[in-house]
């Protein structure tokens, strides 16, 4: 059946959606913490 | 350092995974109730696969932790213990929802599916004790402790228990008696989903642990 083929096309979606939401928050964070170095005058060594 | 081309490649890698699930494998497996929705199996095992290969991770770091009293070891253990409580709640989603389909129910209480719910919880717990301690240095002396202790059970969970008790689950890959029942493509496939997800962990992991170290620069720039 077709419909079979949709439930693995949405656990496709979880997945992804999962492990790219869990880089979007690391990079949120880091984001904010290389703005926070910056401010305070140390500077962001290395690239995200 | 991982350069560009890798996570290029990575992605590469994981596109033609994802497109041999619904193109190269055989479009139908026998034994099962909807024999196209077998393709879940390629998700579902590498999330499984992952967990347990990033709870040993964060076990070996945690070793090294409390051999050397390196804060390093302390943030890859932590980040390994954080992707590992991702992974398994990923393995746990996606048989739930290969559960609703086989079996009718979303949860069973299936001895698989309760060994990876007690790990959910065993791991949920070190989240909780590394956020209820502020002293980094009893914090990473006690969770590196838990993180041990939390990795022996491992063995008993994913790969004891379900294999003593009656359990609806389909057999391991490699079965009890040691035999591959794997069409040669699903084999290439599931092998290749293995791979791509053991890559798209590591990736990870490297930034989680690099975000550890700038948080800790951070915390010691503010103390000055």
């Amino acid at each position: 059946m077709v419909m079979d083929l949709y439930v693995v096309l949405v656990i496709n979606l979880i997945i992804w959606v999962a492990l790219f939401g869990y880089l979007w928050r690391m990079d949120t964070r880091m984001g904010e913490l290389r703005r926070a170095l910056e401010d305070s005058g140390e500077g962001a060594r290395e690239d995200g | 350092m991982m350069k560009p081309f890798w996570k290029w490649l990575l992605a590469a890698w994981m596109g033609a995974t994802i497109g041999a699930t619904f193109l190269f494998v055989p479009p139908e497996a026998r034994g099962f109730e909807h024999p196209r929705a077998y393709r879940i199996l390629f998700y579902h095992v590498p999330m499984a696969w992952v967990a347990t290969l990033a709870f040993f991770v964060a076990m070996g770091y945690a070793i090294q932790y409390l051999r050397t009293r390196q804060p390093a070891a302390d943030d890859q253990s932590a980040a390994a213990a954080e992707l590992g409580l991702l992974f398994c709640t990923l393995a746990t989603v996606t048989g739930a929802i290969w559960s609703r389909l086989e079996w009718g129910q979303y949860w069973h209480w299936d001895p698989r599916q309760t060994s990876m719910a007690v790990l959910l919880l065993i791991y949920g717990a070190y989240m909780g004790l590394r956020g209820a301690m502020a002293d980094e240095e009893q914090r990473a002396r006690l969770a590196a402790v838990y993180a041990v202790l939390a990795a022996a059970t491992v063995p008993f969970l994913v790969f004891v228990i379900p294999r003593v008790f009656e359990s609806l689950h389909p057999d391991p890959v490699i079965n009890t008696q040691g035999h591959l029942k794997m069409d040669v493509r699903m084999m290439i496939t599931l092998l290749m989903a293995l791979a791509g997800f053991t890559g798209v962990y590591l990736w990870l992991h490297r930034l989680r642990v690099r975000l550890a170290q700038w948080e800790r620069r951070g915390r010691e720039r503010w103390l000055e």
